[in-house]
């Protein structure tokens, strides 16, 4: 009589070692204690689960959507590999079949806060920054702490430039969840939006020495590098304020070559206005040709 | 100067780095009963000033406010008598009870009946392979460190406390896969005159609360009584993994217990060494990486010249083989593990056999094959050494990686 139970132990036994070690990123570990499971039983669904779950973190997609298939084609109701679906149209940017999948996992679930975090994602891919923040909020109504649902609504207010409110919610979300990934990468985007790119790339160092196979910040790092570069000093006009101080910039050169015009002598007046220009091609063509350099 | 909440979370929005207001902040949310948010903010301050002796107490009185009093008492013990400690009374208090309440169930499960003195017996697996250093090819310069770092001041502790040099503490060993870091250990061992005990994530993790706990208490204990030894955590990043990006509190609790363990063997580490290896040192826990624990940390590389020729060789003992130039493999296989040196000679062995089997042709493995397999086969650690490169590069990575970067820097990789 107790072998069912014996059977069962140990099946979640396997399954503990492999969400353990999924958790740790051993991937192929992971993965050959999911093959162990499967070939005793090949039907267990949530090895079949964690096997999709597997290759969606290392990155193949193709094989993870296979493996959703075939459990929704036996389970059709699963809920983590109706998400797991959800996640694999997003890294594949099909945002549309990934809104269906969520909307249809909403009605089922309106009370689940990280399937509106996940909306919220997909929205804010599609910059549709309204939707975003009012599904986080909705979100944030049955689970008031949620981190991904707080730190949707932070992306979106910094990507609207409402630095007041979105001061109030990125407070809320590093006093609650000051150590995670995604808290910090807010951030950083938030301390760079307010001018302090020093301040970013110092945080954005930190991350990286935790995650330095992380190519996301690796690039995040290098643009704060050219960013903070000492070659980008001239340019802190158009870096600080866009294409606004860009406008500025023009303006004020061009009134000051105006009002230099026949008050200084000629060879003055040529000087500067060669060292204008020379400015002015730099700053269309250092910015990028920095990437190869810094 | 009285901040508010408010004052306090803007200053800290501004500045994420200025550590005396983080610690207000930590300690008016704890004052607030908001034991979670303070705790957060504590361990933060801690990754942002390691051994913060009042940060460590912070998070102390935290775990205390939110009922986990076993691990209050482990991590207020553990800063007890640092610079910059200051005792707390609530936390005195309970220290003095846990201690007149002792024995705790944990030891007694370690100390007391047979079943668990088997258990011990069946995690810890005795390595009875006997590796030296002359069975390691090359890696002359990392011997010479190992025999100066770990070997020495564990056979002659007398000759380094008279040089007031520290010893005791574990090593922490790390590089890119398949580069002999566990046969390193192996030799260590043998070096030190010491048995091999070798304890991997499947020794330790269990489903059951508190069971993963038990299991790496019970290794420790098993330790103590093999005298003397060298105690080896294979993968370590995967025991000490990173609590900052652990999701489960259970990952959480396996490292609070392996830091109160390696605290405790701290006072008592005669004729026991113990040592780890990592391919990703930079998923272990920073607290792992402090004076008393893993404080010494050597980097593995991948074989040099003179070893990748002496690993071809080694491979190539007892195989039919002619005209091999050792030298011209080991350049063409630079950056290749031990492990990927193993494989192209595999695949040199296959490509021969191939032509056995289908063309009956009978000849031994010549210089052609080892090339073609070199040129068909890539070096894994590569991927490893980019890694390492963006610590390097990007990150600006601690000391603990000064020689990683001298390697990247002496092959033109950074």
């Amino acid at each position: 009589m107790s072998e069912p139970t014996d059977q069962g132990d140990e099946f979640a036994a396997l399954l503990h070692e492999a969400e353990a070690l999924l958790e740790r990123r051993r991937y192929a570990q992971a993965r050959n204690v999911v093959a162990r499971g499967l070939a005793r039983q090949p039907d267990h669904l949530q090895l079949q689960y964690l096997g999709a779950f597997i290759e969606y973190a290392q990155g193949r997609l193709d094989s993870a959507q296979q493996g959703v298939q075939a459990i929704l084609a036996r389970a059709p109701t699963h809920f983590g590999a109706r998400t797991l679906a959800a996640h694999v149209h997003v890294a594949r940017r099909e945002f549309r079949e990934a809104e269906a999948v969520l909307i249809d996992l909403l009605r089922e679930y309106p009370e689940a806060a990280g399937l509106y975090a996940d909306y919220a994602e997909v929205m804010l891919s599609t910059l549709n920054i309204d939707k975003a923040v009012a599904l986080a909020r909705e979100g944030l109504r049955h689970q008031p702490d949620h981190p991904a649902c707080l730190q949707a609504i932070a992306v979106a207010e910094l990507i609207e430039g409402r630095t007041g409110a979105e001061a109030e919610n990125l407070a809320r979300l590093l006093r609650l969840h000051p150590e995670r990934l995604g808290t910090l990468t807010t951030l950083v985007i938030a301390l760079d939006d307010r001018g302090d790119s020093r301040g970013a790339l110092r945080l954005a160092r930190e991350l990286l020495r935790s995650q330095p196979d992380n190519p996301a910040l690796v690039e995040l790092v290098r643009a704060l590098n050219r960013q903070t570069h000492w070659s980008m000093l001239p340019l802190y006009p158009m870096q600080r304020w866009g294409w606004g101080g860009a406008i500025a910039v023009t303006i004020a050169g061009m009134a000051g070559l105006r009002l230099l015009d026949g008050r200084v002598p000629p060879d003055v007046y040529a000087t500067i206005s060669v060292v204008w220009l020379i400015y002015v091609i730099y700053s269309w063509v250092w910015p990028s040709l920095s990437r190869r350099f810094i | 100067m009285d901040e508010s909440r408010g004052e306090l979370e803007s200053a800290l929005l501004a500045d994420p780095f200025d550590a005396p207001r983080r610690a207000r902040y930590a300690a008016l949310l704890l004052a607030a009963g908001e034991a979670a948010a303070a705790l957060g903010q504590y361990e933060l301050l801690l990754r942002q000033t390691p051994g913060d002796a009042a940060a460590a107490v912070g998070a102390a009185r935290a775990l205390l406010a939110l009922g986990r009093d076993g691990d209050a008492l482990a991590r207020y013990e553990a800063v007890r008598g640092k610079s910059g400690f200051e005792p707390d009374d609530l936390l005195e208090q309970r220290s003095a009870d846990a201690r007149r309440a002792a024995p705790v169930t944990r030891l007694s499960v370690v100390e007391g009946g047979r079943r668990d003195r088997d258990n011990v017996v069946e995690l810890v697996r005795r390595e009875p392979e006997r590796v030296g250093f002359d069975d390691i090819a090359g890696l002359e310069d990392l011997k010479r460190t190992v025999r100066l770092q770990i070997i020495e001041p564990f056979l002659r502790p007398g000759l380094f406390a008279k040089f007031r040099k520290r010893a005791g503490g574990g090593v922490l060993l790390y590089g890119p896969p398949g580069c002999g870091k566990t046969m390193m250990a192996r030799a260590v061992a043998t070096e030190c005159n010491a048995q091999f005990m070798t304890v991997g994530i499947s020794d330790v993790l269990n489903m059951y609360i508190g069971e993963s706990e038990r299991n790496l208490a019970a290794i420790f204990d098993k330790a103590r009584h093999a005298r003397p030894c060298v105690l080896f955590f294979d993968e370590i990043d995967a025991l000490a993994y990173s609590r900052s990006k652990a999701q489960s509190e259970h990952t959480r609790q396996v490292v609070n217990e392996f830091l109160a363990q390696l605290d405790g063997f701290a006072t008592d580490n005669q004729e026991v060494l113990i040592l780890a290896a990592t391919n990703m040192p930079w998923d272990v826990d920073p607290a792992m990486k402090r004076p008393g624990r893993f404080s010494r940390q050597v980097f593995v590389p991948p074989p040099d010249e003179a070893a990748r020729a002496h690993i071809v060789e080694l491979k190539l003992k007892g195989v039919p083989h002619e005209g091999i130039d050792g030298r011209a493999i080991a350049e063409r296989t630079r950056h290749f593990s031990g492990a990927d040196i193993e494989g192209v000679v595999e695949l040199a062995k296959d490509y021969v056999l191939e032509e056995h089997v289908t063309r009956n042709v009978e000849r031994p493995i010549g210089q052609a094959d080892l090339l073609r397999a070199a040129e068909a086969t890539e070096a894994t650690t590569l991927d490893w050494l980019r890694t390492a490169r963006n610590l390097v590069k990007y990150a600006g990575a601690d000391d603990g990686y000064k020689d990683v970067e001298a390697y990247l820097r002496q092959h033109k990789l950074v």
